[in-house]
This record gives structure tokens, sequence and C-alpha cells, in this order.
């Protein structure tokens, strides 16, 4: 059973969607030499947003049956370019996803292998809940590393976007 | 599926990730725990002290109906022991508070002043919200201060939870 419904998953996820594009729209600005500067505790700003990205990409494989296989290398993307289509083709798929789900659906058993070959499995709105807070716990961390750069990051509190939202 | 239920596991999580980054923190030296990290850091006793802080704050607009118009200032334990005794305060303040909570409580309206002093009135459970919400963004950033000391912070997913305590 999932500990969370549909309607409060649907609330975070547009809470996600707006704290992403909040974040974005600071990042898309930065230089690609800014994205790739390693930031001691951090990595680098471009490899926050990489594995946030694919920690949704490899998700969403599991979800549909696929085995993700290994993590990819958080550093590859080097320009704001690359990291741009990567996150426009991820989300793509994310949304496309959520649009899908009902109350039944994520009251749906997803299984999937862990990193030693165990088998693992949880109802589907308990793994989009750990991908959601996944997604805010990265989210400080995104803006920890903008400031490190010297870049002012957005206000993304939840009482904000309440408030945006009225 | 109620709210009640998803909030008080919600909060559940939350306090056994924070109980992993409290245990990281006393293996910690105090000269760690306050040691300047850089621009985009500050320091672990700075973010850390902030999140229990800004959970306190919501715990005095919610249960006593006091809004402050100060934030305290986040540097003002010297030693781990001493903020380590504020959090545990606060935690306990916290479960008293959840336990407590019933569905209609959850709907009912908290009216505060935000520190500006600018009033605002919304129902308990989106404050609620974003407290946890506010807890794992900055659960991020203590995370990231220990990997810059050197040291593996613990997991703290919901996932990893959730597999010990499933609904």
């Amino acid at each position: 059973m999932p500990a969370i419904s549909l309607e409060l998953l649907q609330q975070y996820a547009a809470y996600d969607r707006w704290a992403r594009d909040r974040q974005w729209q600071v990042t898309a600005k930065v230089e690609d030499g800014e994205l790739a500067c390693a930031l001691a505790g951090l990595d680098s700003l471009g490899v926050k947003w990489t594995h946030l990205l694919d920690a949704i990409d490899r998700w969403l494989a599991r979800i549909g049956g696929r085995n993700p296989g290994g993590m990819p290398d958080p550093w590859r993307l080097a320009t704001i370019k690359e990291l741009e289509a990567h996150k426009s083709a991820v989300l793509n798929r994310w949304e496309t996803f959520l649009a899908t789900l009902d109350e039944e659906r994520i009251a749906q058993t997803i299984e999937w292998r862990g990193p030693k070959g165990e088998s693992l499995a949880m109802p589907l709105g308990s793994i989009l809940q750990q991908l959601l807070w996944h997604g805010q716990y990265h989210r400080g961390q995104i803006s920890s590393a903008l400031r490190a750069i010297g870049k002012q990051p957005p206000a993304t509190d939840l009482l904000i976007f309440m408030r945006e939202q009225g | 599926m109620s709210l009640l239920f998803a909030i008080r596991r919600q909060f559940a999580h939350d306090a056994w990730a924070k109980a992993r980054l409290a245990q990281a923190v006393r293996e910690l030296t105090d000269a760690e725990f306050v040691r300047e990290l850089g621009p985009g850091l500050g320091s672990l006793r700075a973010k850390f002290c902030h999140t229990v802080d800004a959970e306190h704050l919501w715990l005095q607009r919610i249960v006593e109906g006091l809004s402050a118009s100060e934030r305290p200032n986040d540097g003002r334990y010297a030693s781990r022991a001493e903020f380590l005794h504020w959090y545990e305060q606060v935690q306990a303040r916290k479960v008293a508070l959840l336990g407590s909570l019933t569905e209609e409580r959850l709907h009912a309206t908290v009216s505060y002043n935000n520190l500006s002093g600018k009033p605002f009135s919304q129902p308990l459970y989106e404050l609620l919200q974003h407290v946890m919400l506010h807890a794992a963004y900055h659960r991020g950033q203590v995370s990231a201060c220990l990997r810059a000391l050197g040291k593996q912070p613990p997991a703290t997913d919901y996932i990893d939870w959730s597999r010990e305590n499933p609904a």
C-alpha cells in the first residue's frame, strides 16, 4: 500500500516542477566553466543536476520493467547545452509518465533488482515519494552549488509556491 | 489514504533521517562542527541549526500562537553538545505536536506573522508540509557539509526508511 494519495503526490509533483524550473532559470545562465567547477562537498553544479535527472530516468526504467544498469558518470555533461538536452529528454518522459497515474496505478507493486542483484519491491506511490524527496534534498545542494559559484539561488520554499498558486 | 497518515509517515522519515545526521554530528569534533566550509555551504553548525530553529519557529506559531520577529543566530552554539541538546528539545516538542494531531486539526487554520510582521493564515497541514520539505532541502546541505569535512554522510533516503517501515 502506498503511504500517499494520488492527490498529494500530484501536489508535490507540481511544487517539484515549479521549484526545479526556478533553479533552472538561474542555472541556465552560468558559464560552462562554472557548471563543471569542482566544489568541496558538492562535486559540481553540473553533477548535482545530472544526478537528479539520472535518478528520475533510472526509476522510470525500473517502473517500466527495464534494468537501468550501472550508474552513469555524473560528470559526463560538461556544458549547459548538453545538460539542457538531457533535462529536456528526461523531464518529457517524467511528465508523460505522471499523466498516466491513477489511484490504482500508484498502489501497484514495482519489482526491481538492487545493486547486489537482490529482489526488491515497493508500491509505485512510495517510489514516487522517494523521487520527490530525493529531488528536494538535491535542490538544497543545487542552491549551495549556485551560491558557491557566486550566484543567488532562487527561493523555492513550498509556502512561496502555495502563495503564488493562490 | 488519510492525510494524517501520510503526514505522520513523512515526519517519521524526517525524524529518522535527522537522528542519523545527529549521530554523524556526535562523531565530529567541535572544531569540525563550527568550521567554515566556504561560501556555498557556510558551516555544518549553521545549516543544521537553521533547520532546527525553523522547526522551533513553526512550533511556536502553531502550538503557542507566538510569531517571532527575529531569526536566531545559527552560529550561537560553540559545541556539539549544546546544539544537540537544543535539537533534542525541539524534536520532543515536534513529536508531541504530531501525536496530538487529528484530521480535523490538520485542516484548521493557523494564523501567524512572518518575520517581517506580515500576517498569514493557512491550514495546518500546509505548514507541516512546508516544515518537512524545508528540512529535506537542508538535509542535503548538511550532508554536503559532512562530505566537505571528509566524512561519509549517512543514507537518509525515504526509500531506505520505507523499506524498514512499510505502510
